[in-house]
């Protein structure tokens, strides 16, 4: 069999590449403030959708919560390792997806005996007024359909549906050839079509 | 019939996100032209992307920026040890010996009928206990920081957002002392602070800014050594620290952070210094003030918050340390009607607050009918006067729901500050909750006219300015007020003005800005008192 790397061990090398207490603690009376502003400002850009990319990955507003807190936090300790401002958006849904994919392989350890994934991953369903309650009914179907999904047929979906991103974009996120995006996609789609129907939506 | 087969789904799937070259959309759309369960197949995709990109979009959580920064800076000992810098090995060693020594501090000072303020929140640290104790050994008869009576002190928070730092500076001599930061304190904004009769320690609290709760602390202003004390929701009511006139004891409130704003009374005993004990187990109960000493007992009010507040004033031997039964258990005296007195230091007066109470969630109890501030004598009559000569109790009830009094030394000018009146405004935008509204007994009531001019109350970005906190000079001529920026984003150090207003009008200065425009946090303010010997 092969060894299955470690997720914490991966998530380490991320969090802290040989250089990166040196950079973050050691020189930090000396940090400059436009590294401060700019953390900031990626902050103000994507917490909104980095909480949505999330939240539609995990159907859970308290988990989708956790995931875009810890995709911040990672953000920060490797901020020095973004080249530009302009690629941070691959870069920051790159972290995203990692961290709520560890999150998921880390639940389905630690999951009860007997209790399925999509009891699991079940949608939110805290109560909201009523019109979010009605609103949401469609919501909540549509969501329980692609929580039945593969994680990466969910992954490159909602990628591609929720957040606008095309085939290269994607590609580029998931360390994935263009081809293999479009297949993904297809086959996404395809299943993403009969979970729908499951949930009487759709042809 | 194409090169993707007889149904090209996977050409349609690409259509989708504009991911076709030119060629493929020619063969695409001549395919649909002629297959109808392609044609349904793009209108079931198509349909779908619709259904992802249209769901409610639910806001992300409002404390999600104070949560990444709590995490980055909880994250900074989360590196693993083989690539720790080999000065942190030493600290770790040092925590483990902190670690062993607060253990057995904890097994020899525990006393089961005083139990320790850890007993339930997550204070005091291990270092709070052994390492940082500020300490009381008698220096040399000099005040630290050069201060003089009048001089004013000021906390300033400095440093990027996740590694703040908190120094005191004497705004007079100019010397500062930075305090050590209790091991996973993590200080954030100062709120309150309380300097000892001697000058020689420095109370104070902090917002801890991912859970809003505040922290207690000591410092002992001749070292730096800090000690943290309590951590506690910071209820309406809850929020005064004072030193007893002699100096050796200090009262707060602590409403545990895991409690729904159920509150009592703690003290600080400097002369044994790791010793803080509950005083009250009513759950209802604040700190209101101390009064002079009588007959060498300690005298405290304590209030107790019910629909028909009241107070009672607890006495124990000044010499006898913290007493380990309740003091409001025996015969104290008890007032009715009078909620929160503020004692004035020679002991003469007392402001105060009348209403009916209610118990309003984790921010404890406030008032929620006919709140007023009040001045008495104190002779034993309790009744007083309304300290608003405007301002009368509207018919409905809805007056203060809460608010701040101040002192000054000269037991005559005063203050009332962050007073939340719930009532329909009497005049234009009075009261307001953002207004110092100062006098002196010598000069009767307040009144809308009794607001002090605090000057510009917007900040150089155009943020409307927050009252944070107000301190009296010891003549009662100035006010320091502190005055919070709001944060364009929870990723960067807190801001504030330290704002010093003379009573009799004139214009209001900045301090502690050093020149810097956004200036970091500085305040609250403490002025030296007399008691400070030169």
């Amino acid at each position: 069999m092969d060894a299955v790397p470690d997720p914490e061990d991966e998530m380490d090398a991320m969090l802290w590449p040989s250089h990166a207490w040196t950079d973050v603690r050691m020189s930090t009376p000396a940090r400059d403030s436009a590294r401060e502003a700019s953390f900031e400002r990626l902050f103000a850009t994507y917490s909104q959708p980095i909480f949505t990319f999330a939240l539609r990955m995990v159907g859970d507003a308290d988990r989708a919560a956790d995931i875009a807190q810890d995709t911040f936090i990672k953000a920060y300790r490797k901020f020095d390792t973004l080249a530009d401002e302009a690629s941070a958006r691959s870069w920051l849904y790159r972290i995203a997806t990692n961290t709520a994919i560890d999150d998921m392989r880390r639940r389905r350890f630690l999951r009860p005996m007997g209790e399925d994934e999509q009891q699991h991953d079940r949608p939110d369903s805290r109560p909201g007024p009523e019109a979010q309650l009605l609103a949401s009914t469609l919501d909540d179907r549509i969501q329980r359909a692609l929580l039945r999904l593969r994680p990466n047929h969910r992954q490159c979906l909602v990628l591609s549906d929720v957040e606008d991103m095309s085939a290269h974009q994607i590609g580029e996120l998931m360390g994935m050839s263009y081809g293999a995006v479009r297949t993904l996609l297809c086959r996404a789609r395809g299943e993403m079509r009969r979970e729908l129907a499951r949930e009487g939506i759709g042809t | 019939m194409t090169r993707f087969g007889s149904h090209p789904d996977e050409l349609i799937s690409a259509s989708l996100s504009g991911d076709l070259t030119d060629l493929e959309r020619r063969e695409l759309d001549s395919h649909l032209a002629s297959c109808a369960t392609c044609r349904q197949t793009l209108e079931a995709f198509d349909e779908q992307r619709q259904l992802l990109a249209g769901m409610t979009d639910l806001p992300a959580p409002r404390d999600l920026g104070a949560r990444v920064r709590s995490g980055i800076e909880s994250r900074r000992f989360a590196m693993p040890w083989y690539r720790r810098p080999v000065g942190w090995l030493a600290g770790a060693a040092t925590v483990a010996t902190v670690a062993v020594a607060a253990l057995l501090a904890v097994v020899f000072l525990n006393r089961p009928s005083t139990p320790s303020i850890g007993a339930f929140s997550p204070t005091p640290t291990a270092s709070a206990v052994s390492s940082q104790v500020p300490s009381t050994t008698p220096a040399p008869n000099t005040a630290p920081l050069g201060m003089q009576p009048g001089d004013l002190l000021y906390a300033q928070l400095t440093g990027p957002f996740d590694g703040l730092k908190l120094t005191v500076i004497d705004a007079q001599s100019g010397t500062r002392i930075g305090l050590s930061d209790p091991a996973g304190s993590q200080y954030g904004e100062p709120k309150r602070a309380a300097l000892s009769p001697d000058g020689r320690l420095l109370a104070f609290a902090t917002e801890t800014g991912a859970k809003g709760t505040w922290r207690i602390f000591v410092a002992n202003l001749v070292d730096g050594s800090t000690q943290q004390l309590a951590e506690t929701l910071p209820v309406a009511f809850g929020r005064r620290i004072a030193w007893s006139p002699d100096g050796r004891y200090l009262a707060f409130t602590v409403a545990p952070p895991t409690s729904d704003g159920t509150s009592d009374v703690w003290l600080y005993d400097r002369a044994t210094g790791s010793a803080w004990h509950q005083l009250t187990h009513a759950g209802n109960a604040y700190f209101a003030s101390w009064a002079p000493s009588k007959a060498g007992n300690e005298q405290l009010w304590v209030s107790l918050g019910e629909a028909n507040p009241v107070s009672q004033l607890a006495q124990f031997p000044a010499d006898g340390g913290i007493p380990s039964s309740d003091p409001l258990a025996g015969e104290a005296t008890t007032v009715g009607g009078v909620f929160a007195p503020l004692v004035s230091p020679d002991g003469a007066h007392a402001l105060y607050w009348t209403g009916t109470m209610a118990r309003d969630g984790t921010n404890g109890w406030s008032f929620s009918m006919g709140g007023m501030p009040q001045l008495t004598p104190l002779d034993g009559s309790w009744k007083g006067t309304p300290l608003f000569s405007d301002l009368s109790v509207p018919q409905d009830g809805q007056a203060f729901s809460a608010g701040e009094l101040s002192w000054a030394d000269d037991s005559d000018a005063y203050a009332v500050w962050g007073a939340n009146w719930t009532g329909t405004p009497e005049g234009n935008n009075y009261p307001d909750p953002n207004a110092v509204y100062a006098s002196r007994i010598s000069k009767g009531q307040l009144s809308q006219s009794s607001a002090l001019h605090v000057g510009t109350m917007t900040s150089s970005s155009g943020d409307t300015l927050y009252l944070v906190d107000v301190a009296l000079s010891p003549d009662g001529s100035t006010a320091a007020v502190t005055l919070g920026i709001p944060l364009p984003g929870d990723l960067v150090a807190p801001r504030s003005y330290l704002r010093l207003i003379t009573l009799a009008g004139g214009p209001p200065s900045d301090v502690g800005s050093g020149g810097l425009n956004p200036p970091p946090w500085s305040g609250p303010g403490v002025f030296v008192p007399a008691s400070v010997g030169p």
